[in-house]
């Protein structure tokens, strides 16, 4: 069954735009196999991640179809568009951890020394 | 391995004259890239030559190759889609001039390739045909069958024992040039599969080759072109043992600190090719002009950074020999050495006062200029290697590879695997480190492994939901049962795939003594020092079963290893050392040992006067270790180890391929084409 339902989502990782209804077809697999909420899971969270990108290409004009979470989020930062990365952090459930070594690589891309010193201190004092 | 080599030669000459190419001829060997560094391990250039071969060409600049009238052009190529497309193109384009192009599957024909050429219509211009060399010799004591990590995905995620047949066919080859080999050990479920599968074969063999008289007639083999005909009287390999890659799965996800291991992890080696930056070869135009200078700089011209394969061949690289067991910080005092020792001589000639001394100098000039050169490739190979290694994410891998190893459980262990994600660090490198503490930890708390995962696939991309998958059947990565302690020696196998009942890490480290704590990297008197201070656990299943090395922990009792170390050196253990190789005695430890049941047979030889005829005069007897699903170099390196001490006992390997963790992991790794993520 476990293979089956691999290589389905091969399949639909392969034309990932328009074949959202084969993740809901794979999603829905996993879901009549007990152990398998994490993929259920992860699949619903990339679904919402799509058509996330969709509006952020839309709205910036960037191409963000593809990306992973840590990739749109790093993206958002370089061009910084601080709120929708912290928007797709929420919505996605993006830990702090991972945000901020995120934004630390964002602001050395963008040479934001100043921005970056901030951003240090603050840490240091906490 | 003589007689390997000497048949590998033979089975490619003998294809060649079938394809019409004789002395004298002109002909034209294109060889496919994936090949070209394994046919120049069995044939030499010269013998080549010799047949009527006047140029070789990679299958890549097949384009260049005009065909015409006269021309004889023989193809060998691995049987693969990819390759068997290339040639079609080229054939459609050379159209069908003079004689039919030879092409030469390796090892054996595929339909899937075969239907490629008539789809194409061009299957009147070509001769399709095998050429059946299977293992190679790496090495005298290593043997590869050179499968790559497709017999490892296929034999334990895709279960598809395919590749077992030829890895059965390649023994009985292998008996066929040694002689049968009457003890079969193993342990695992294909390593079960195997051996009866080589048996059944054999008694295929037997029943086909007719009388005895007829058989003993035929007893050399290298003079009988089919290999299958007959099983000469002798005994090169007393037992064979053979494992299963799940038997430890631990040992190839650590980084390998010996040289050789070391080159295979920064650089790949393929088939004792290794690609180096060009800079590192000591072209003869330079070392010329340092002859004249005579100084110590070397300056190469600078190029472009470029790639050039170089062989790391043990026959002709000494130093090379020297230096690829040895723990990787012992590298540098070598190379010191060696530098040394070459000005030394060098120096010689400002005291040649004599002709004769004069004439002894340049008698052994070649000589030192090819140690030169070799010194200079792999100062420079341990220079990269350094310059890795003093890598803080290096470090830190090793670090935490080396407390998860010995049990000492740090919270922020899991943490520092958490920020590894979070620095978009390498997948590969990741996925092993995770792998390593979910294998040694027999699982990762539920709820810190679900924070992982997610943590994965936000980051490396949701395709990887699959690799996550593939880990996971294998046991790779489990979580531990949610009522559990932390240090709970078992795990609920959740990976139902492998055992019902996984037997952890945590039960091995004692019987088995994987982690030696005071181990001697300049005078290793352990095989530990592979991996500075853990011993791999497949290896040291082998010492349990014949009865070699510093580790004789027979029954269950845990031995000190001080009291260990003193034990071997005192006559007292003289006797067993004559101990034959079974899995006797060491039952409980081998039950404890993941990777399915152990197994114990016999195979009659065809000759049963002759055992105690061989008996008498082997005094080392030789055990053949084969790994199915490759095996690490720091595992030949530490049953090379074995082979030198004093058991008695000659180890060879024969394996699928050779494996790196990163390696390993990469062929559970999902691949999706359009990725735009690195990876």
């Amino acid at each position: 069954v476990f293979l089956a339902e691999s290589f389905e989502l091969k399949a639909a990782g392969q034309q990932v735009n328009q074949q959202i209804h084969k993740w809901k077809e794979s999603q829905r697999l996993f879901a009549e196999s007990k152990d398998c909420g994490f993929e259920v899971k992860a699949l619903e969270d990339h679904m919402k991640l799509v058509a996330l990108q969709g509006t952020l290409e839309r709205e910036i004009g960037e191409m963000f179809v593809g990306m992973t979470v840590t990739e749109t989020v790093y993206k958002l930062l370089v061009l910084g568009h601080a709120n929708r990365a912290a928007k797709v952090k929420t919505d996605l459930k993006v830990p702090e951890k991972r945000f901020a070594w995120l934004k630390v690589k964002a602001l050395v891309e963008q040479r934001n020394w100043d921005a970056l010193d901030k951003v240090l201190s603050r840490q240091i004092r906490r | 391995m003589e007689l390997l080599r000497a048949h590998i030669s033979q089975t490619l000459l003998a294809a060649l004259s079938r394809a019409g190419v004789s002395a004298g001829s002109k002909a034209v060997l294109v060889v496919d890239g994936a090949l070209s560094g394994a046919l120049s391990l069995g044939v030499e250039a010269a013998a080549l030559r010799s047949a009527g071969v006047e140029r070789v060409v990679a299958l890549a600049e097949l384009r260049s190759v005009q065909h015409s009238a006269t021309l004889r052009v023989v193809v060998v190529l691995r049987p693969t889609l990819k390759e068997a497309k290339a040639v079609v193109d080229w054939l459609v384009v050379a159209a069908s001039l003079g004689h039919p192009v030879h092409v030469l599957f390796v090892p054996r024909r595929s339909l899937v390739c075969e239907r490629v050429f008539e789809d194409a219509g061009v299957s009147a211009s070509v001769v399709l045909s095998a050429l059946p060399i299977d293992i190679l010799p790496l090495d005298d004591d290593l043997l590869s069958l050179e499968l790559d990590n497709a017999a490892f995905r296929q034999l334990y995620l895709e279960k598809d024992p395919s590749c077992l047949h030829s890895v059965a066919k390649a023994l009985l080859k292998l008996q066929a040039l040694h002689g049968i080999i009457p003890k079969i050990l193993g342990k695992g479920t294909n390593a079960h599969t195997l051996a009866n599968l080589m048996l059944r074969m054999r008694r295929e063999v037997d029943a086909s080759s007719s009388s005895p008289e007829s058989s003993s007639s035929l007893s050399s083999p290298s003079s009988s072109n089919s290999p299958f005909n007959v099983f000469p009287p002798k005994m090169d390999f007393d037992s064979i043992i053979i494992l299963d890659r799940t038997v430890d799965l631990v040992t190839p996800l650590c980084m390998q600190l010996t040289y050789e291991g070391l080159v295979d992890e920064v650089f790949g080696i393929k088939t004792t090719f290794v690609q180096v930056n060009e800079s590192f070869i000591a072209t003869p135009a330079n070392q010329q002009q340092q002859q004249a200078t005579a100084t110590a700089s070397t300056n190469t011209p600078n190029s472009p950074i470029k790639t050039k394969k170089v062989s790391l061949n043990p026959v002709i690289d000494k130093l090379y020999t020297q230096l690829r067991d040895l723990n990787f910080a012992m590298v540098g005092a070598v190379l010191n050495q060696n530098a040394r020792r070459i000005q030394d001589e060098v120096d010689t000639r400002h005291d040649a006062k004599t002709i004769s001394q004069i004439k002894d100098f340049i008698g052994k000039l070649g000589g030192l200029e090819g140690d030169k050169a070799f010194l200079k490739l792999h100062t420079s190979i341990a220079e990269e290697i350094t310059k890795r290694t003093q890598d803080p994410d290096f470090n830190k891998f090793l670090e935490l590879q080396q407390n998860v190893l010995s049990g000492n459980q740090i919270p922020s262990q899991l943490d520092y695997l958490e920020e590894m994600v979070d620095k978009q660090a390498p997948l590969l490198q990741t996925l092993r480190l995770i792998s390593l503490y979910s294998v040694v930890c027999g699982g990762i708390k539920a709820k810190q492994l679900e924070l992982l995962k997610r943590e994965i696939i936000q980051t490396y991309g949701i395709h990887h939901l699959t690799t996550l998958q593939n880990l996971h059947s294998l046991s790779l990565l489990t979580s531990l049962p949610q009522t559990s302690a932390f240090d709970t020696p078992l795990t609920v196998g959740t990976g139902p795939t492998i055992a019902p009942l996984k037997p952890s890490f945590a039960n091995l480290r004692k019987p088995l003594a994987v982690i030696v704590d005071d181990i001697d990297e300049q005078n290793p008197t352990d095989i530990a020092y592979v991996y500075s201070g853990y011993a791999p656990a497949s290896v040291r299943l082998v010492e349990a079963a014949t009865g070699v090395g510093k580790f004789l922990g027979v029954g269950t009792a845990p031995i000190k290893p001080a009291v260990r170390m003193g034990g071997t050196a005192s006559p007292a253990r003289g006797a067993r050392k004559e101990r034959k190789v079974s899995w006797e005695g060491v039952e409980e430890l081998a039950r404890v040992v993941p990777g399915g049941a152990a197994f114990e047979m016999e195979q009659g030889l065809t000759d049963p006067n002759f055992v105690a005829r061989s008996s008498v005069d082997k005094e080392r007897k030789t055990t053949l270790v084969l790994f199915l699903g490759g095996c690490t170099s720091t595992e030949v390196s530490s049953l090379r180890f074995l082979s030198k001490g004093k058991g008695g006992r000659q180890f060879v390997v024969l394996t699928t391929g050779m494996l790196t963790g990163s390696r390993m992991i990469d062929s559970l790794v999902e691949k999706v084409d359009n990725v735009t993520g690195e990876l």
